[in-house]
């Protein structure tokens, strides 16, 4: 049994408030019995008492009232044998007591007579002097009420004492005092007590039990979810938990969890397809190189053809850093976007110099670049630097697939707040169904894989990605062989 | 030996037509799905090689297609995935052999040669006609122990008429296996060629090899 584990918890606290309530109710009822008992007990204690205080009151009737009366009466009512000059006047009285006598048990009981002043008149032959000592001691608070009852401990016994003050016809004042054991009594509600405290480790450990099942009932669904955790990895990120049968609580832990999986399953496939292009973006270039290179050395060769091989390696060798550069970028872009430095410019400035760049570049195929744009300064918060390379990333792309001869449009315009700035070229256009691609990382267009220099499919995606970081976008319109428009949208200060 | 590279990638193209131009081999280069569809309806192929990505289709469904066009040309995949699944996925679209990039040259090659060989009866790579020998792996052709240089197109023209060996193969057949997709039809490169062969391979000895049927075509027998 482990000790850490809620199922534990949850049985011992089970077993707390099963304890608790079993100690509280077991004392609770012993009480009350206790109570009864002694109420039960001094009711009997007290009509014994007026029995004989009765009984006296009868002889003396009988006997008329004197000292010595007084005496014999009450020698006779706890069973001591006298003779008295008037005996025959209480025979009938005699036997009648006799019964009440034998009923009461008087036998056992330590009765004793006192006067007013705390003196013993009579009392029963058990009753020994120490005992006496300790009943007289009694007598003067009953002096004082109507009756007293009190427990008394001799000899490791408790007694039960009642002390009630009587007088006969308002002549003389006494006091009889009736002790009786308490044993009988008290070894029933021990006996009583045992029956009752046994039972309760019983009821604890079935209670502790039942706590433990009931926890382990509940918590099935842990289990399961634990289970399954640990039998997924990442490569195989396709198991849930089952949810059938569950209570509400641990539903939402299941379904959270198996949101979790799911939401992990979808990125680690992101993650594995994502490897995937990059690695096969990498191998065409190392084939390339590798396979050129092999079939050059097969034979010897005139230099021209060397050159060239090495040349074509170099290109290959220039793509795949671009592409690491553009991955790095994305990379970036992704997670550190600390990496921009937004700084306030003219953005009129910035859109003339970019075209005046554009046309040195589209230059080399005779491409015309054209540009329509407002003449007054626009401040812009953005990052300089990015902020090129989405302009260029859009311009090479037109002028990549813009054929000889053909013509670059840039507009631009500033209103509510926000520029618009649209590229547009007389190319190849891209094909309808490859519209909501081509942001895509390593996307590539028929068209663009057949062109000699094919990119690393990941251009248009960081020119959407560094637009975002602006908040703005990227839409784009083509027709195929048309030509595309690219618009470019940014807030303005 | 004709074979049909389809390889988006101008330049992995390239090198690998260059390459096995060299090898002697015959190569039409289609760089997408549609074209490859084209040329395997109308050339008779000895071999195909098939990349996997295509800009327009993917090589699995090319090669499904291929089959379902009952043409049992053997097809050699080509590409950068190398995962168990896209290895399995391309066997079972009927693919006969599985090359991922990047791939040594020599190594196609070899994949190549054993792929175009698989289809032969007699699985040795030295064919023998009578006194006359050619040895596919180095393209050394002997007549009785005696070295004979051949050019490229000659040790091509050659080996397909060996490997046909006693039996009658027409221009057209000639042509579709030996030339590639710039072949002219309308002129007589190919008697010329037969020419330069029997120069080569039957001048000065007593046995001819090479003969003419005449309406027909030609044979190589004893």
């Amino acid at each position: 049994m482990k000790f850490n584990t809620i199922r534990f918890k949850i049985g011992v606290f089970y077993t707390s408030i099963l304890g608790i309530i079993l100690i509280i109710y077991t004392s609770v009822l012993h009480t009350t019995l206790c109570y009864n008992l002694y109420v039960d007990f001094d009711n009997k204690l007290e009509m014994k008492t007026q029995g004989i205080i009765n009984t006296v009151v009868s002889y003396l009737d009988a006997l008329g009232y004197n000292q010595r009366s007084f005496i014999f009466s009450a020698k006779r009512a706890i069973g001591i044998e006298e003779e008295h000059p008037n005996q025959n006047r209480i025979e009938k009285l005699q036997s009648l007591w006799l019964k009440q006598f034998n009923t009461f048990g008087l036998v056992n009981d330590y009765i004793n007579f006192a006067n007013s002043k705390g003196e013993s008149i009579v009392s029963s032959s058990n009753l020994k002097p120490e005992l006496l000592s300790l009943f007289l001691r009694e007598i003067k608070r009953a002096r004082d009420e109507e009756k007293v009852f009190r427990n008394i401990k001799f000899n490791n016994r408790t007694l039960r004492l009642i002390s009630v003050p009587f007088s006969y016809k308002d002549k003389a004042q006494y006091i009889i005092q009736v002790g009786v054991s308490l044993e009988p009594v008290i070894s029933l509600m021990k006996k009583r007590l045992y029956f009752r405290l046994i039972p309760i480790p019983v009821f604890l450990l079935v209670g502790f039990f039942i706590g433990r099942i009931f926890a382990r009932q509940i918590l099935k669904p842990v289990m399961e979810v634990t289970r399954t955790a640990k039998s997924i990895t990442h490569e195989d990120l396709s198991l849930r938990v089952k949810v059938e049968h569950i209570d509400d609580e641990m539903r939402y832990l299941v379904d959270a969890f198996n949101d979790m999986i799911s939401r992990l399953e979808k990125s680690f496939k992101y993650i594995a397809e994502f490897n995937s292009n990059v690695a096969h973006e990498l191998k065409t270039p190392l084939t390339i190189m590798r396979g050129q290179s092999e079939v050059a050395l097969r034979k010897e060769r005139a230099p021209e053809e060397y050159k060239k091989v090495i040349e074509v390696n170099l290109e290959e060798a220039e793509r795949m850093l671009k592409m690491a550069e553009d991955l790095l970028l994305l990379t970036k872009m992704d997670y550190r976007t600390e990496v921009f430095k937004f700084e306030q410019f003219d953005l009129t400035q910035f859109l003339k110099e970019i075209y005046e760049q554009s046309k040195i570049l589209a230059s080399e195929k005779d491409i015309a670049v054209t540009i329509d744009m407002p003449q007054e300064p626009e401040t812009i918060n953005a990052d300089k630097l990015h902020l090129r390379r989405l302009f260029f990333n859009l311009i090479d792309n037109a002028i990549k697939f813009t054929p000889q001869n053909g013509r670059i449009d840039i507009r631009a315009e500033y209103a509510d707040k926000k520029a618009t700035v649209s590229i547009s070229d007389t190319g190849a256009g891209i094909a309808e169904k490859d519209l909501t691609n081509i942001f895509n990382k390593f996307f590539h267009t028929a068209q663009g894989i057949q062109s000699s220099t094919s990119g690393s499919g990941l251009g248009l995606s960081i020119a959407q990605s560094i637009a975002k970081l602006h908040k703005g976008n990227i839409m784009v319109e083509s027709q195929l062989g048309k030509g595309s428009t690219f618009t470019v949208t940014l807030p303005l200060l | 030996m004709r074979i049909l590279l389809v390889e988006d990638e101008k330049k992995i193209a390239n090198f690998i037509e260059r390459g096995l131009k060299e090898e002697h081999y015959v190569v039409d280069v289609a760089y997408d799905g549609e074209r490859f569809l084209y040329l395997v309806d109308i050339n008779p192929y000895d071999l195909i090689i098939l990349d996997i990505m295509l800009p327009d289709k993917d090589g699995v469904a090319l090669c499904n297609e291929l089959r379902s066009k009952k043409i049992d040309t053997p097809v050699l995949m080509l590409t950068a995935k190398g995962s168990i699944r896209d290895r399995v996925l391309g066997l079972n679209a009927g693919a006969d052999d599985y090359l991922t990039k990047p791939f040594a040259f020599e190594e196609l090659l070899a994949r190549v040669r054993a792929l175009i060989r698989r289809n032969r009866i007699d699985k040795t790579t030295t064919l023998k006609v009578a006194d006359l020998e050619l040895d596919q792996l180095s393209h050394r052709v002997k007549r009785a122990g005696r070295e004979i240089t051949l050019t490229s197109k000659e040790y091509s023209l050659l080996e397909y008429l060996m490997l046909n060996a006693n039996h009658i193969v027409t221009r057209t057949m000639i042509s579709e296996c030996v030339w590639n997709e710039d072949f002219d039809t309308f002129t007589n490169v190919i008697d010329v060629y037969i020419n330069y062969l029997r120069n080569k391979v039957d001048k000065g000895f007593k046995k001819q090899l090479i003969h003419t049927i005449r309406g027909r075509g030609y044979i190589l027998k004893e």
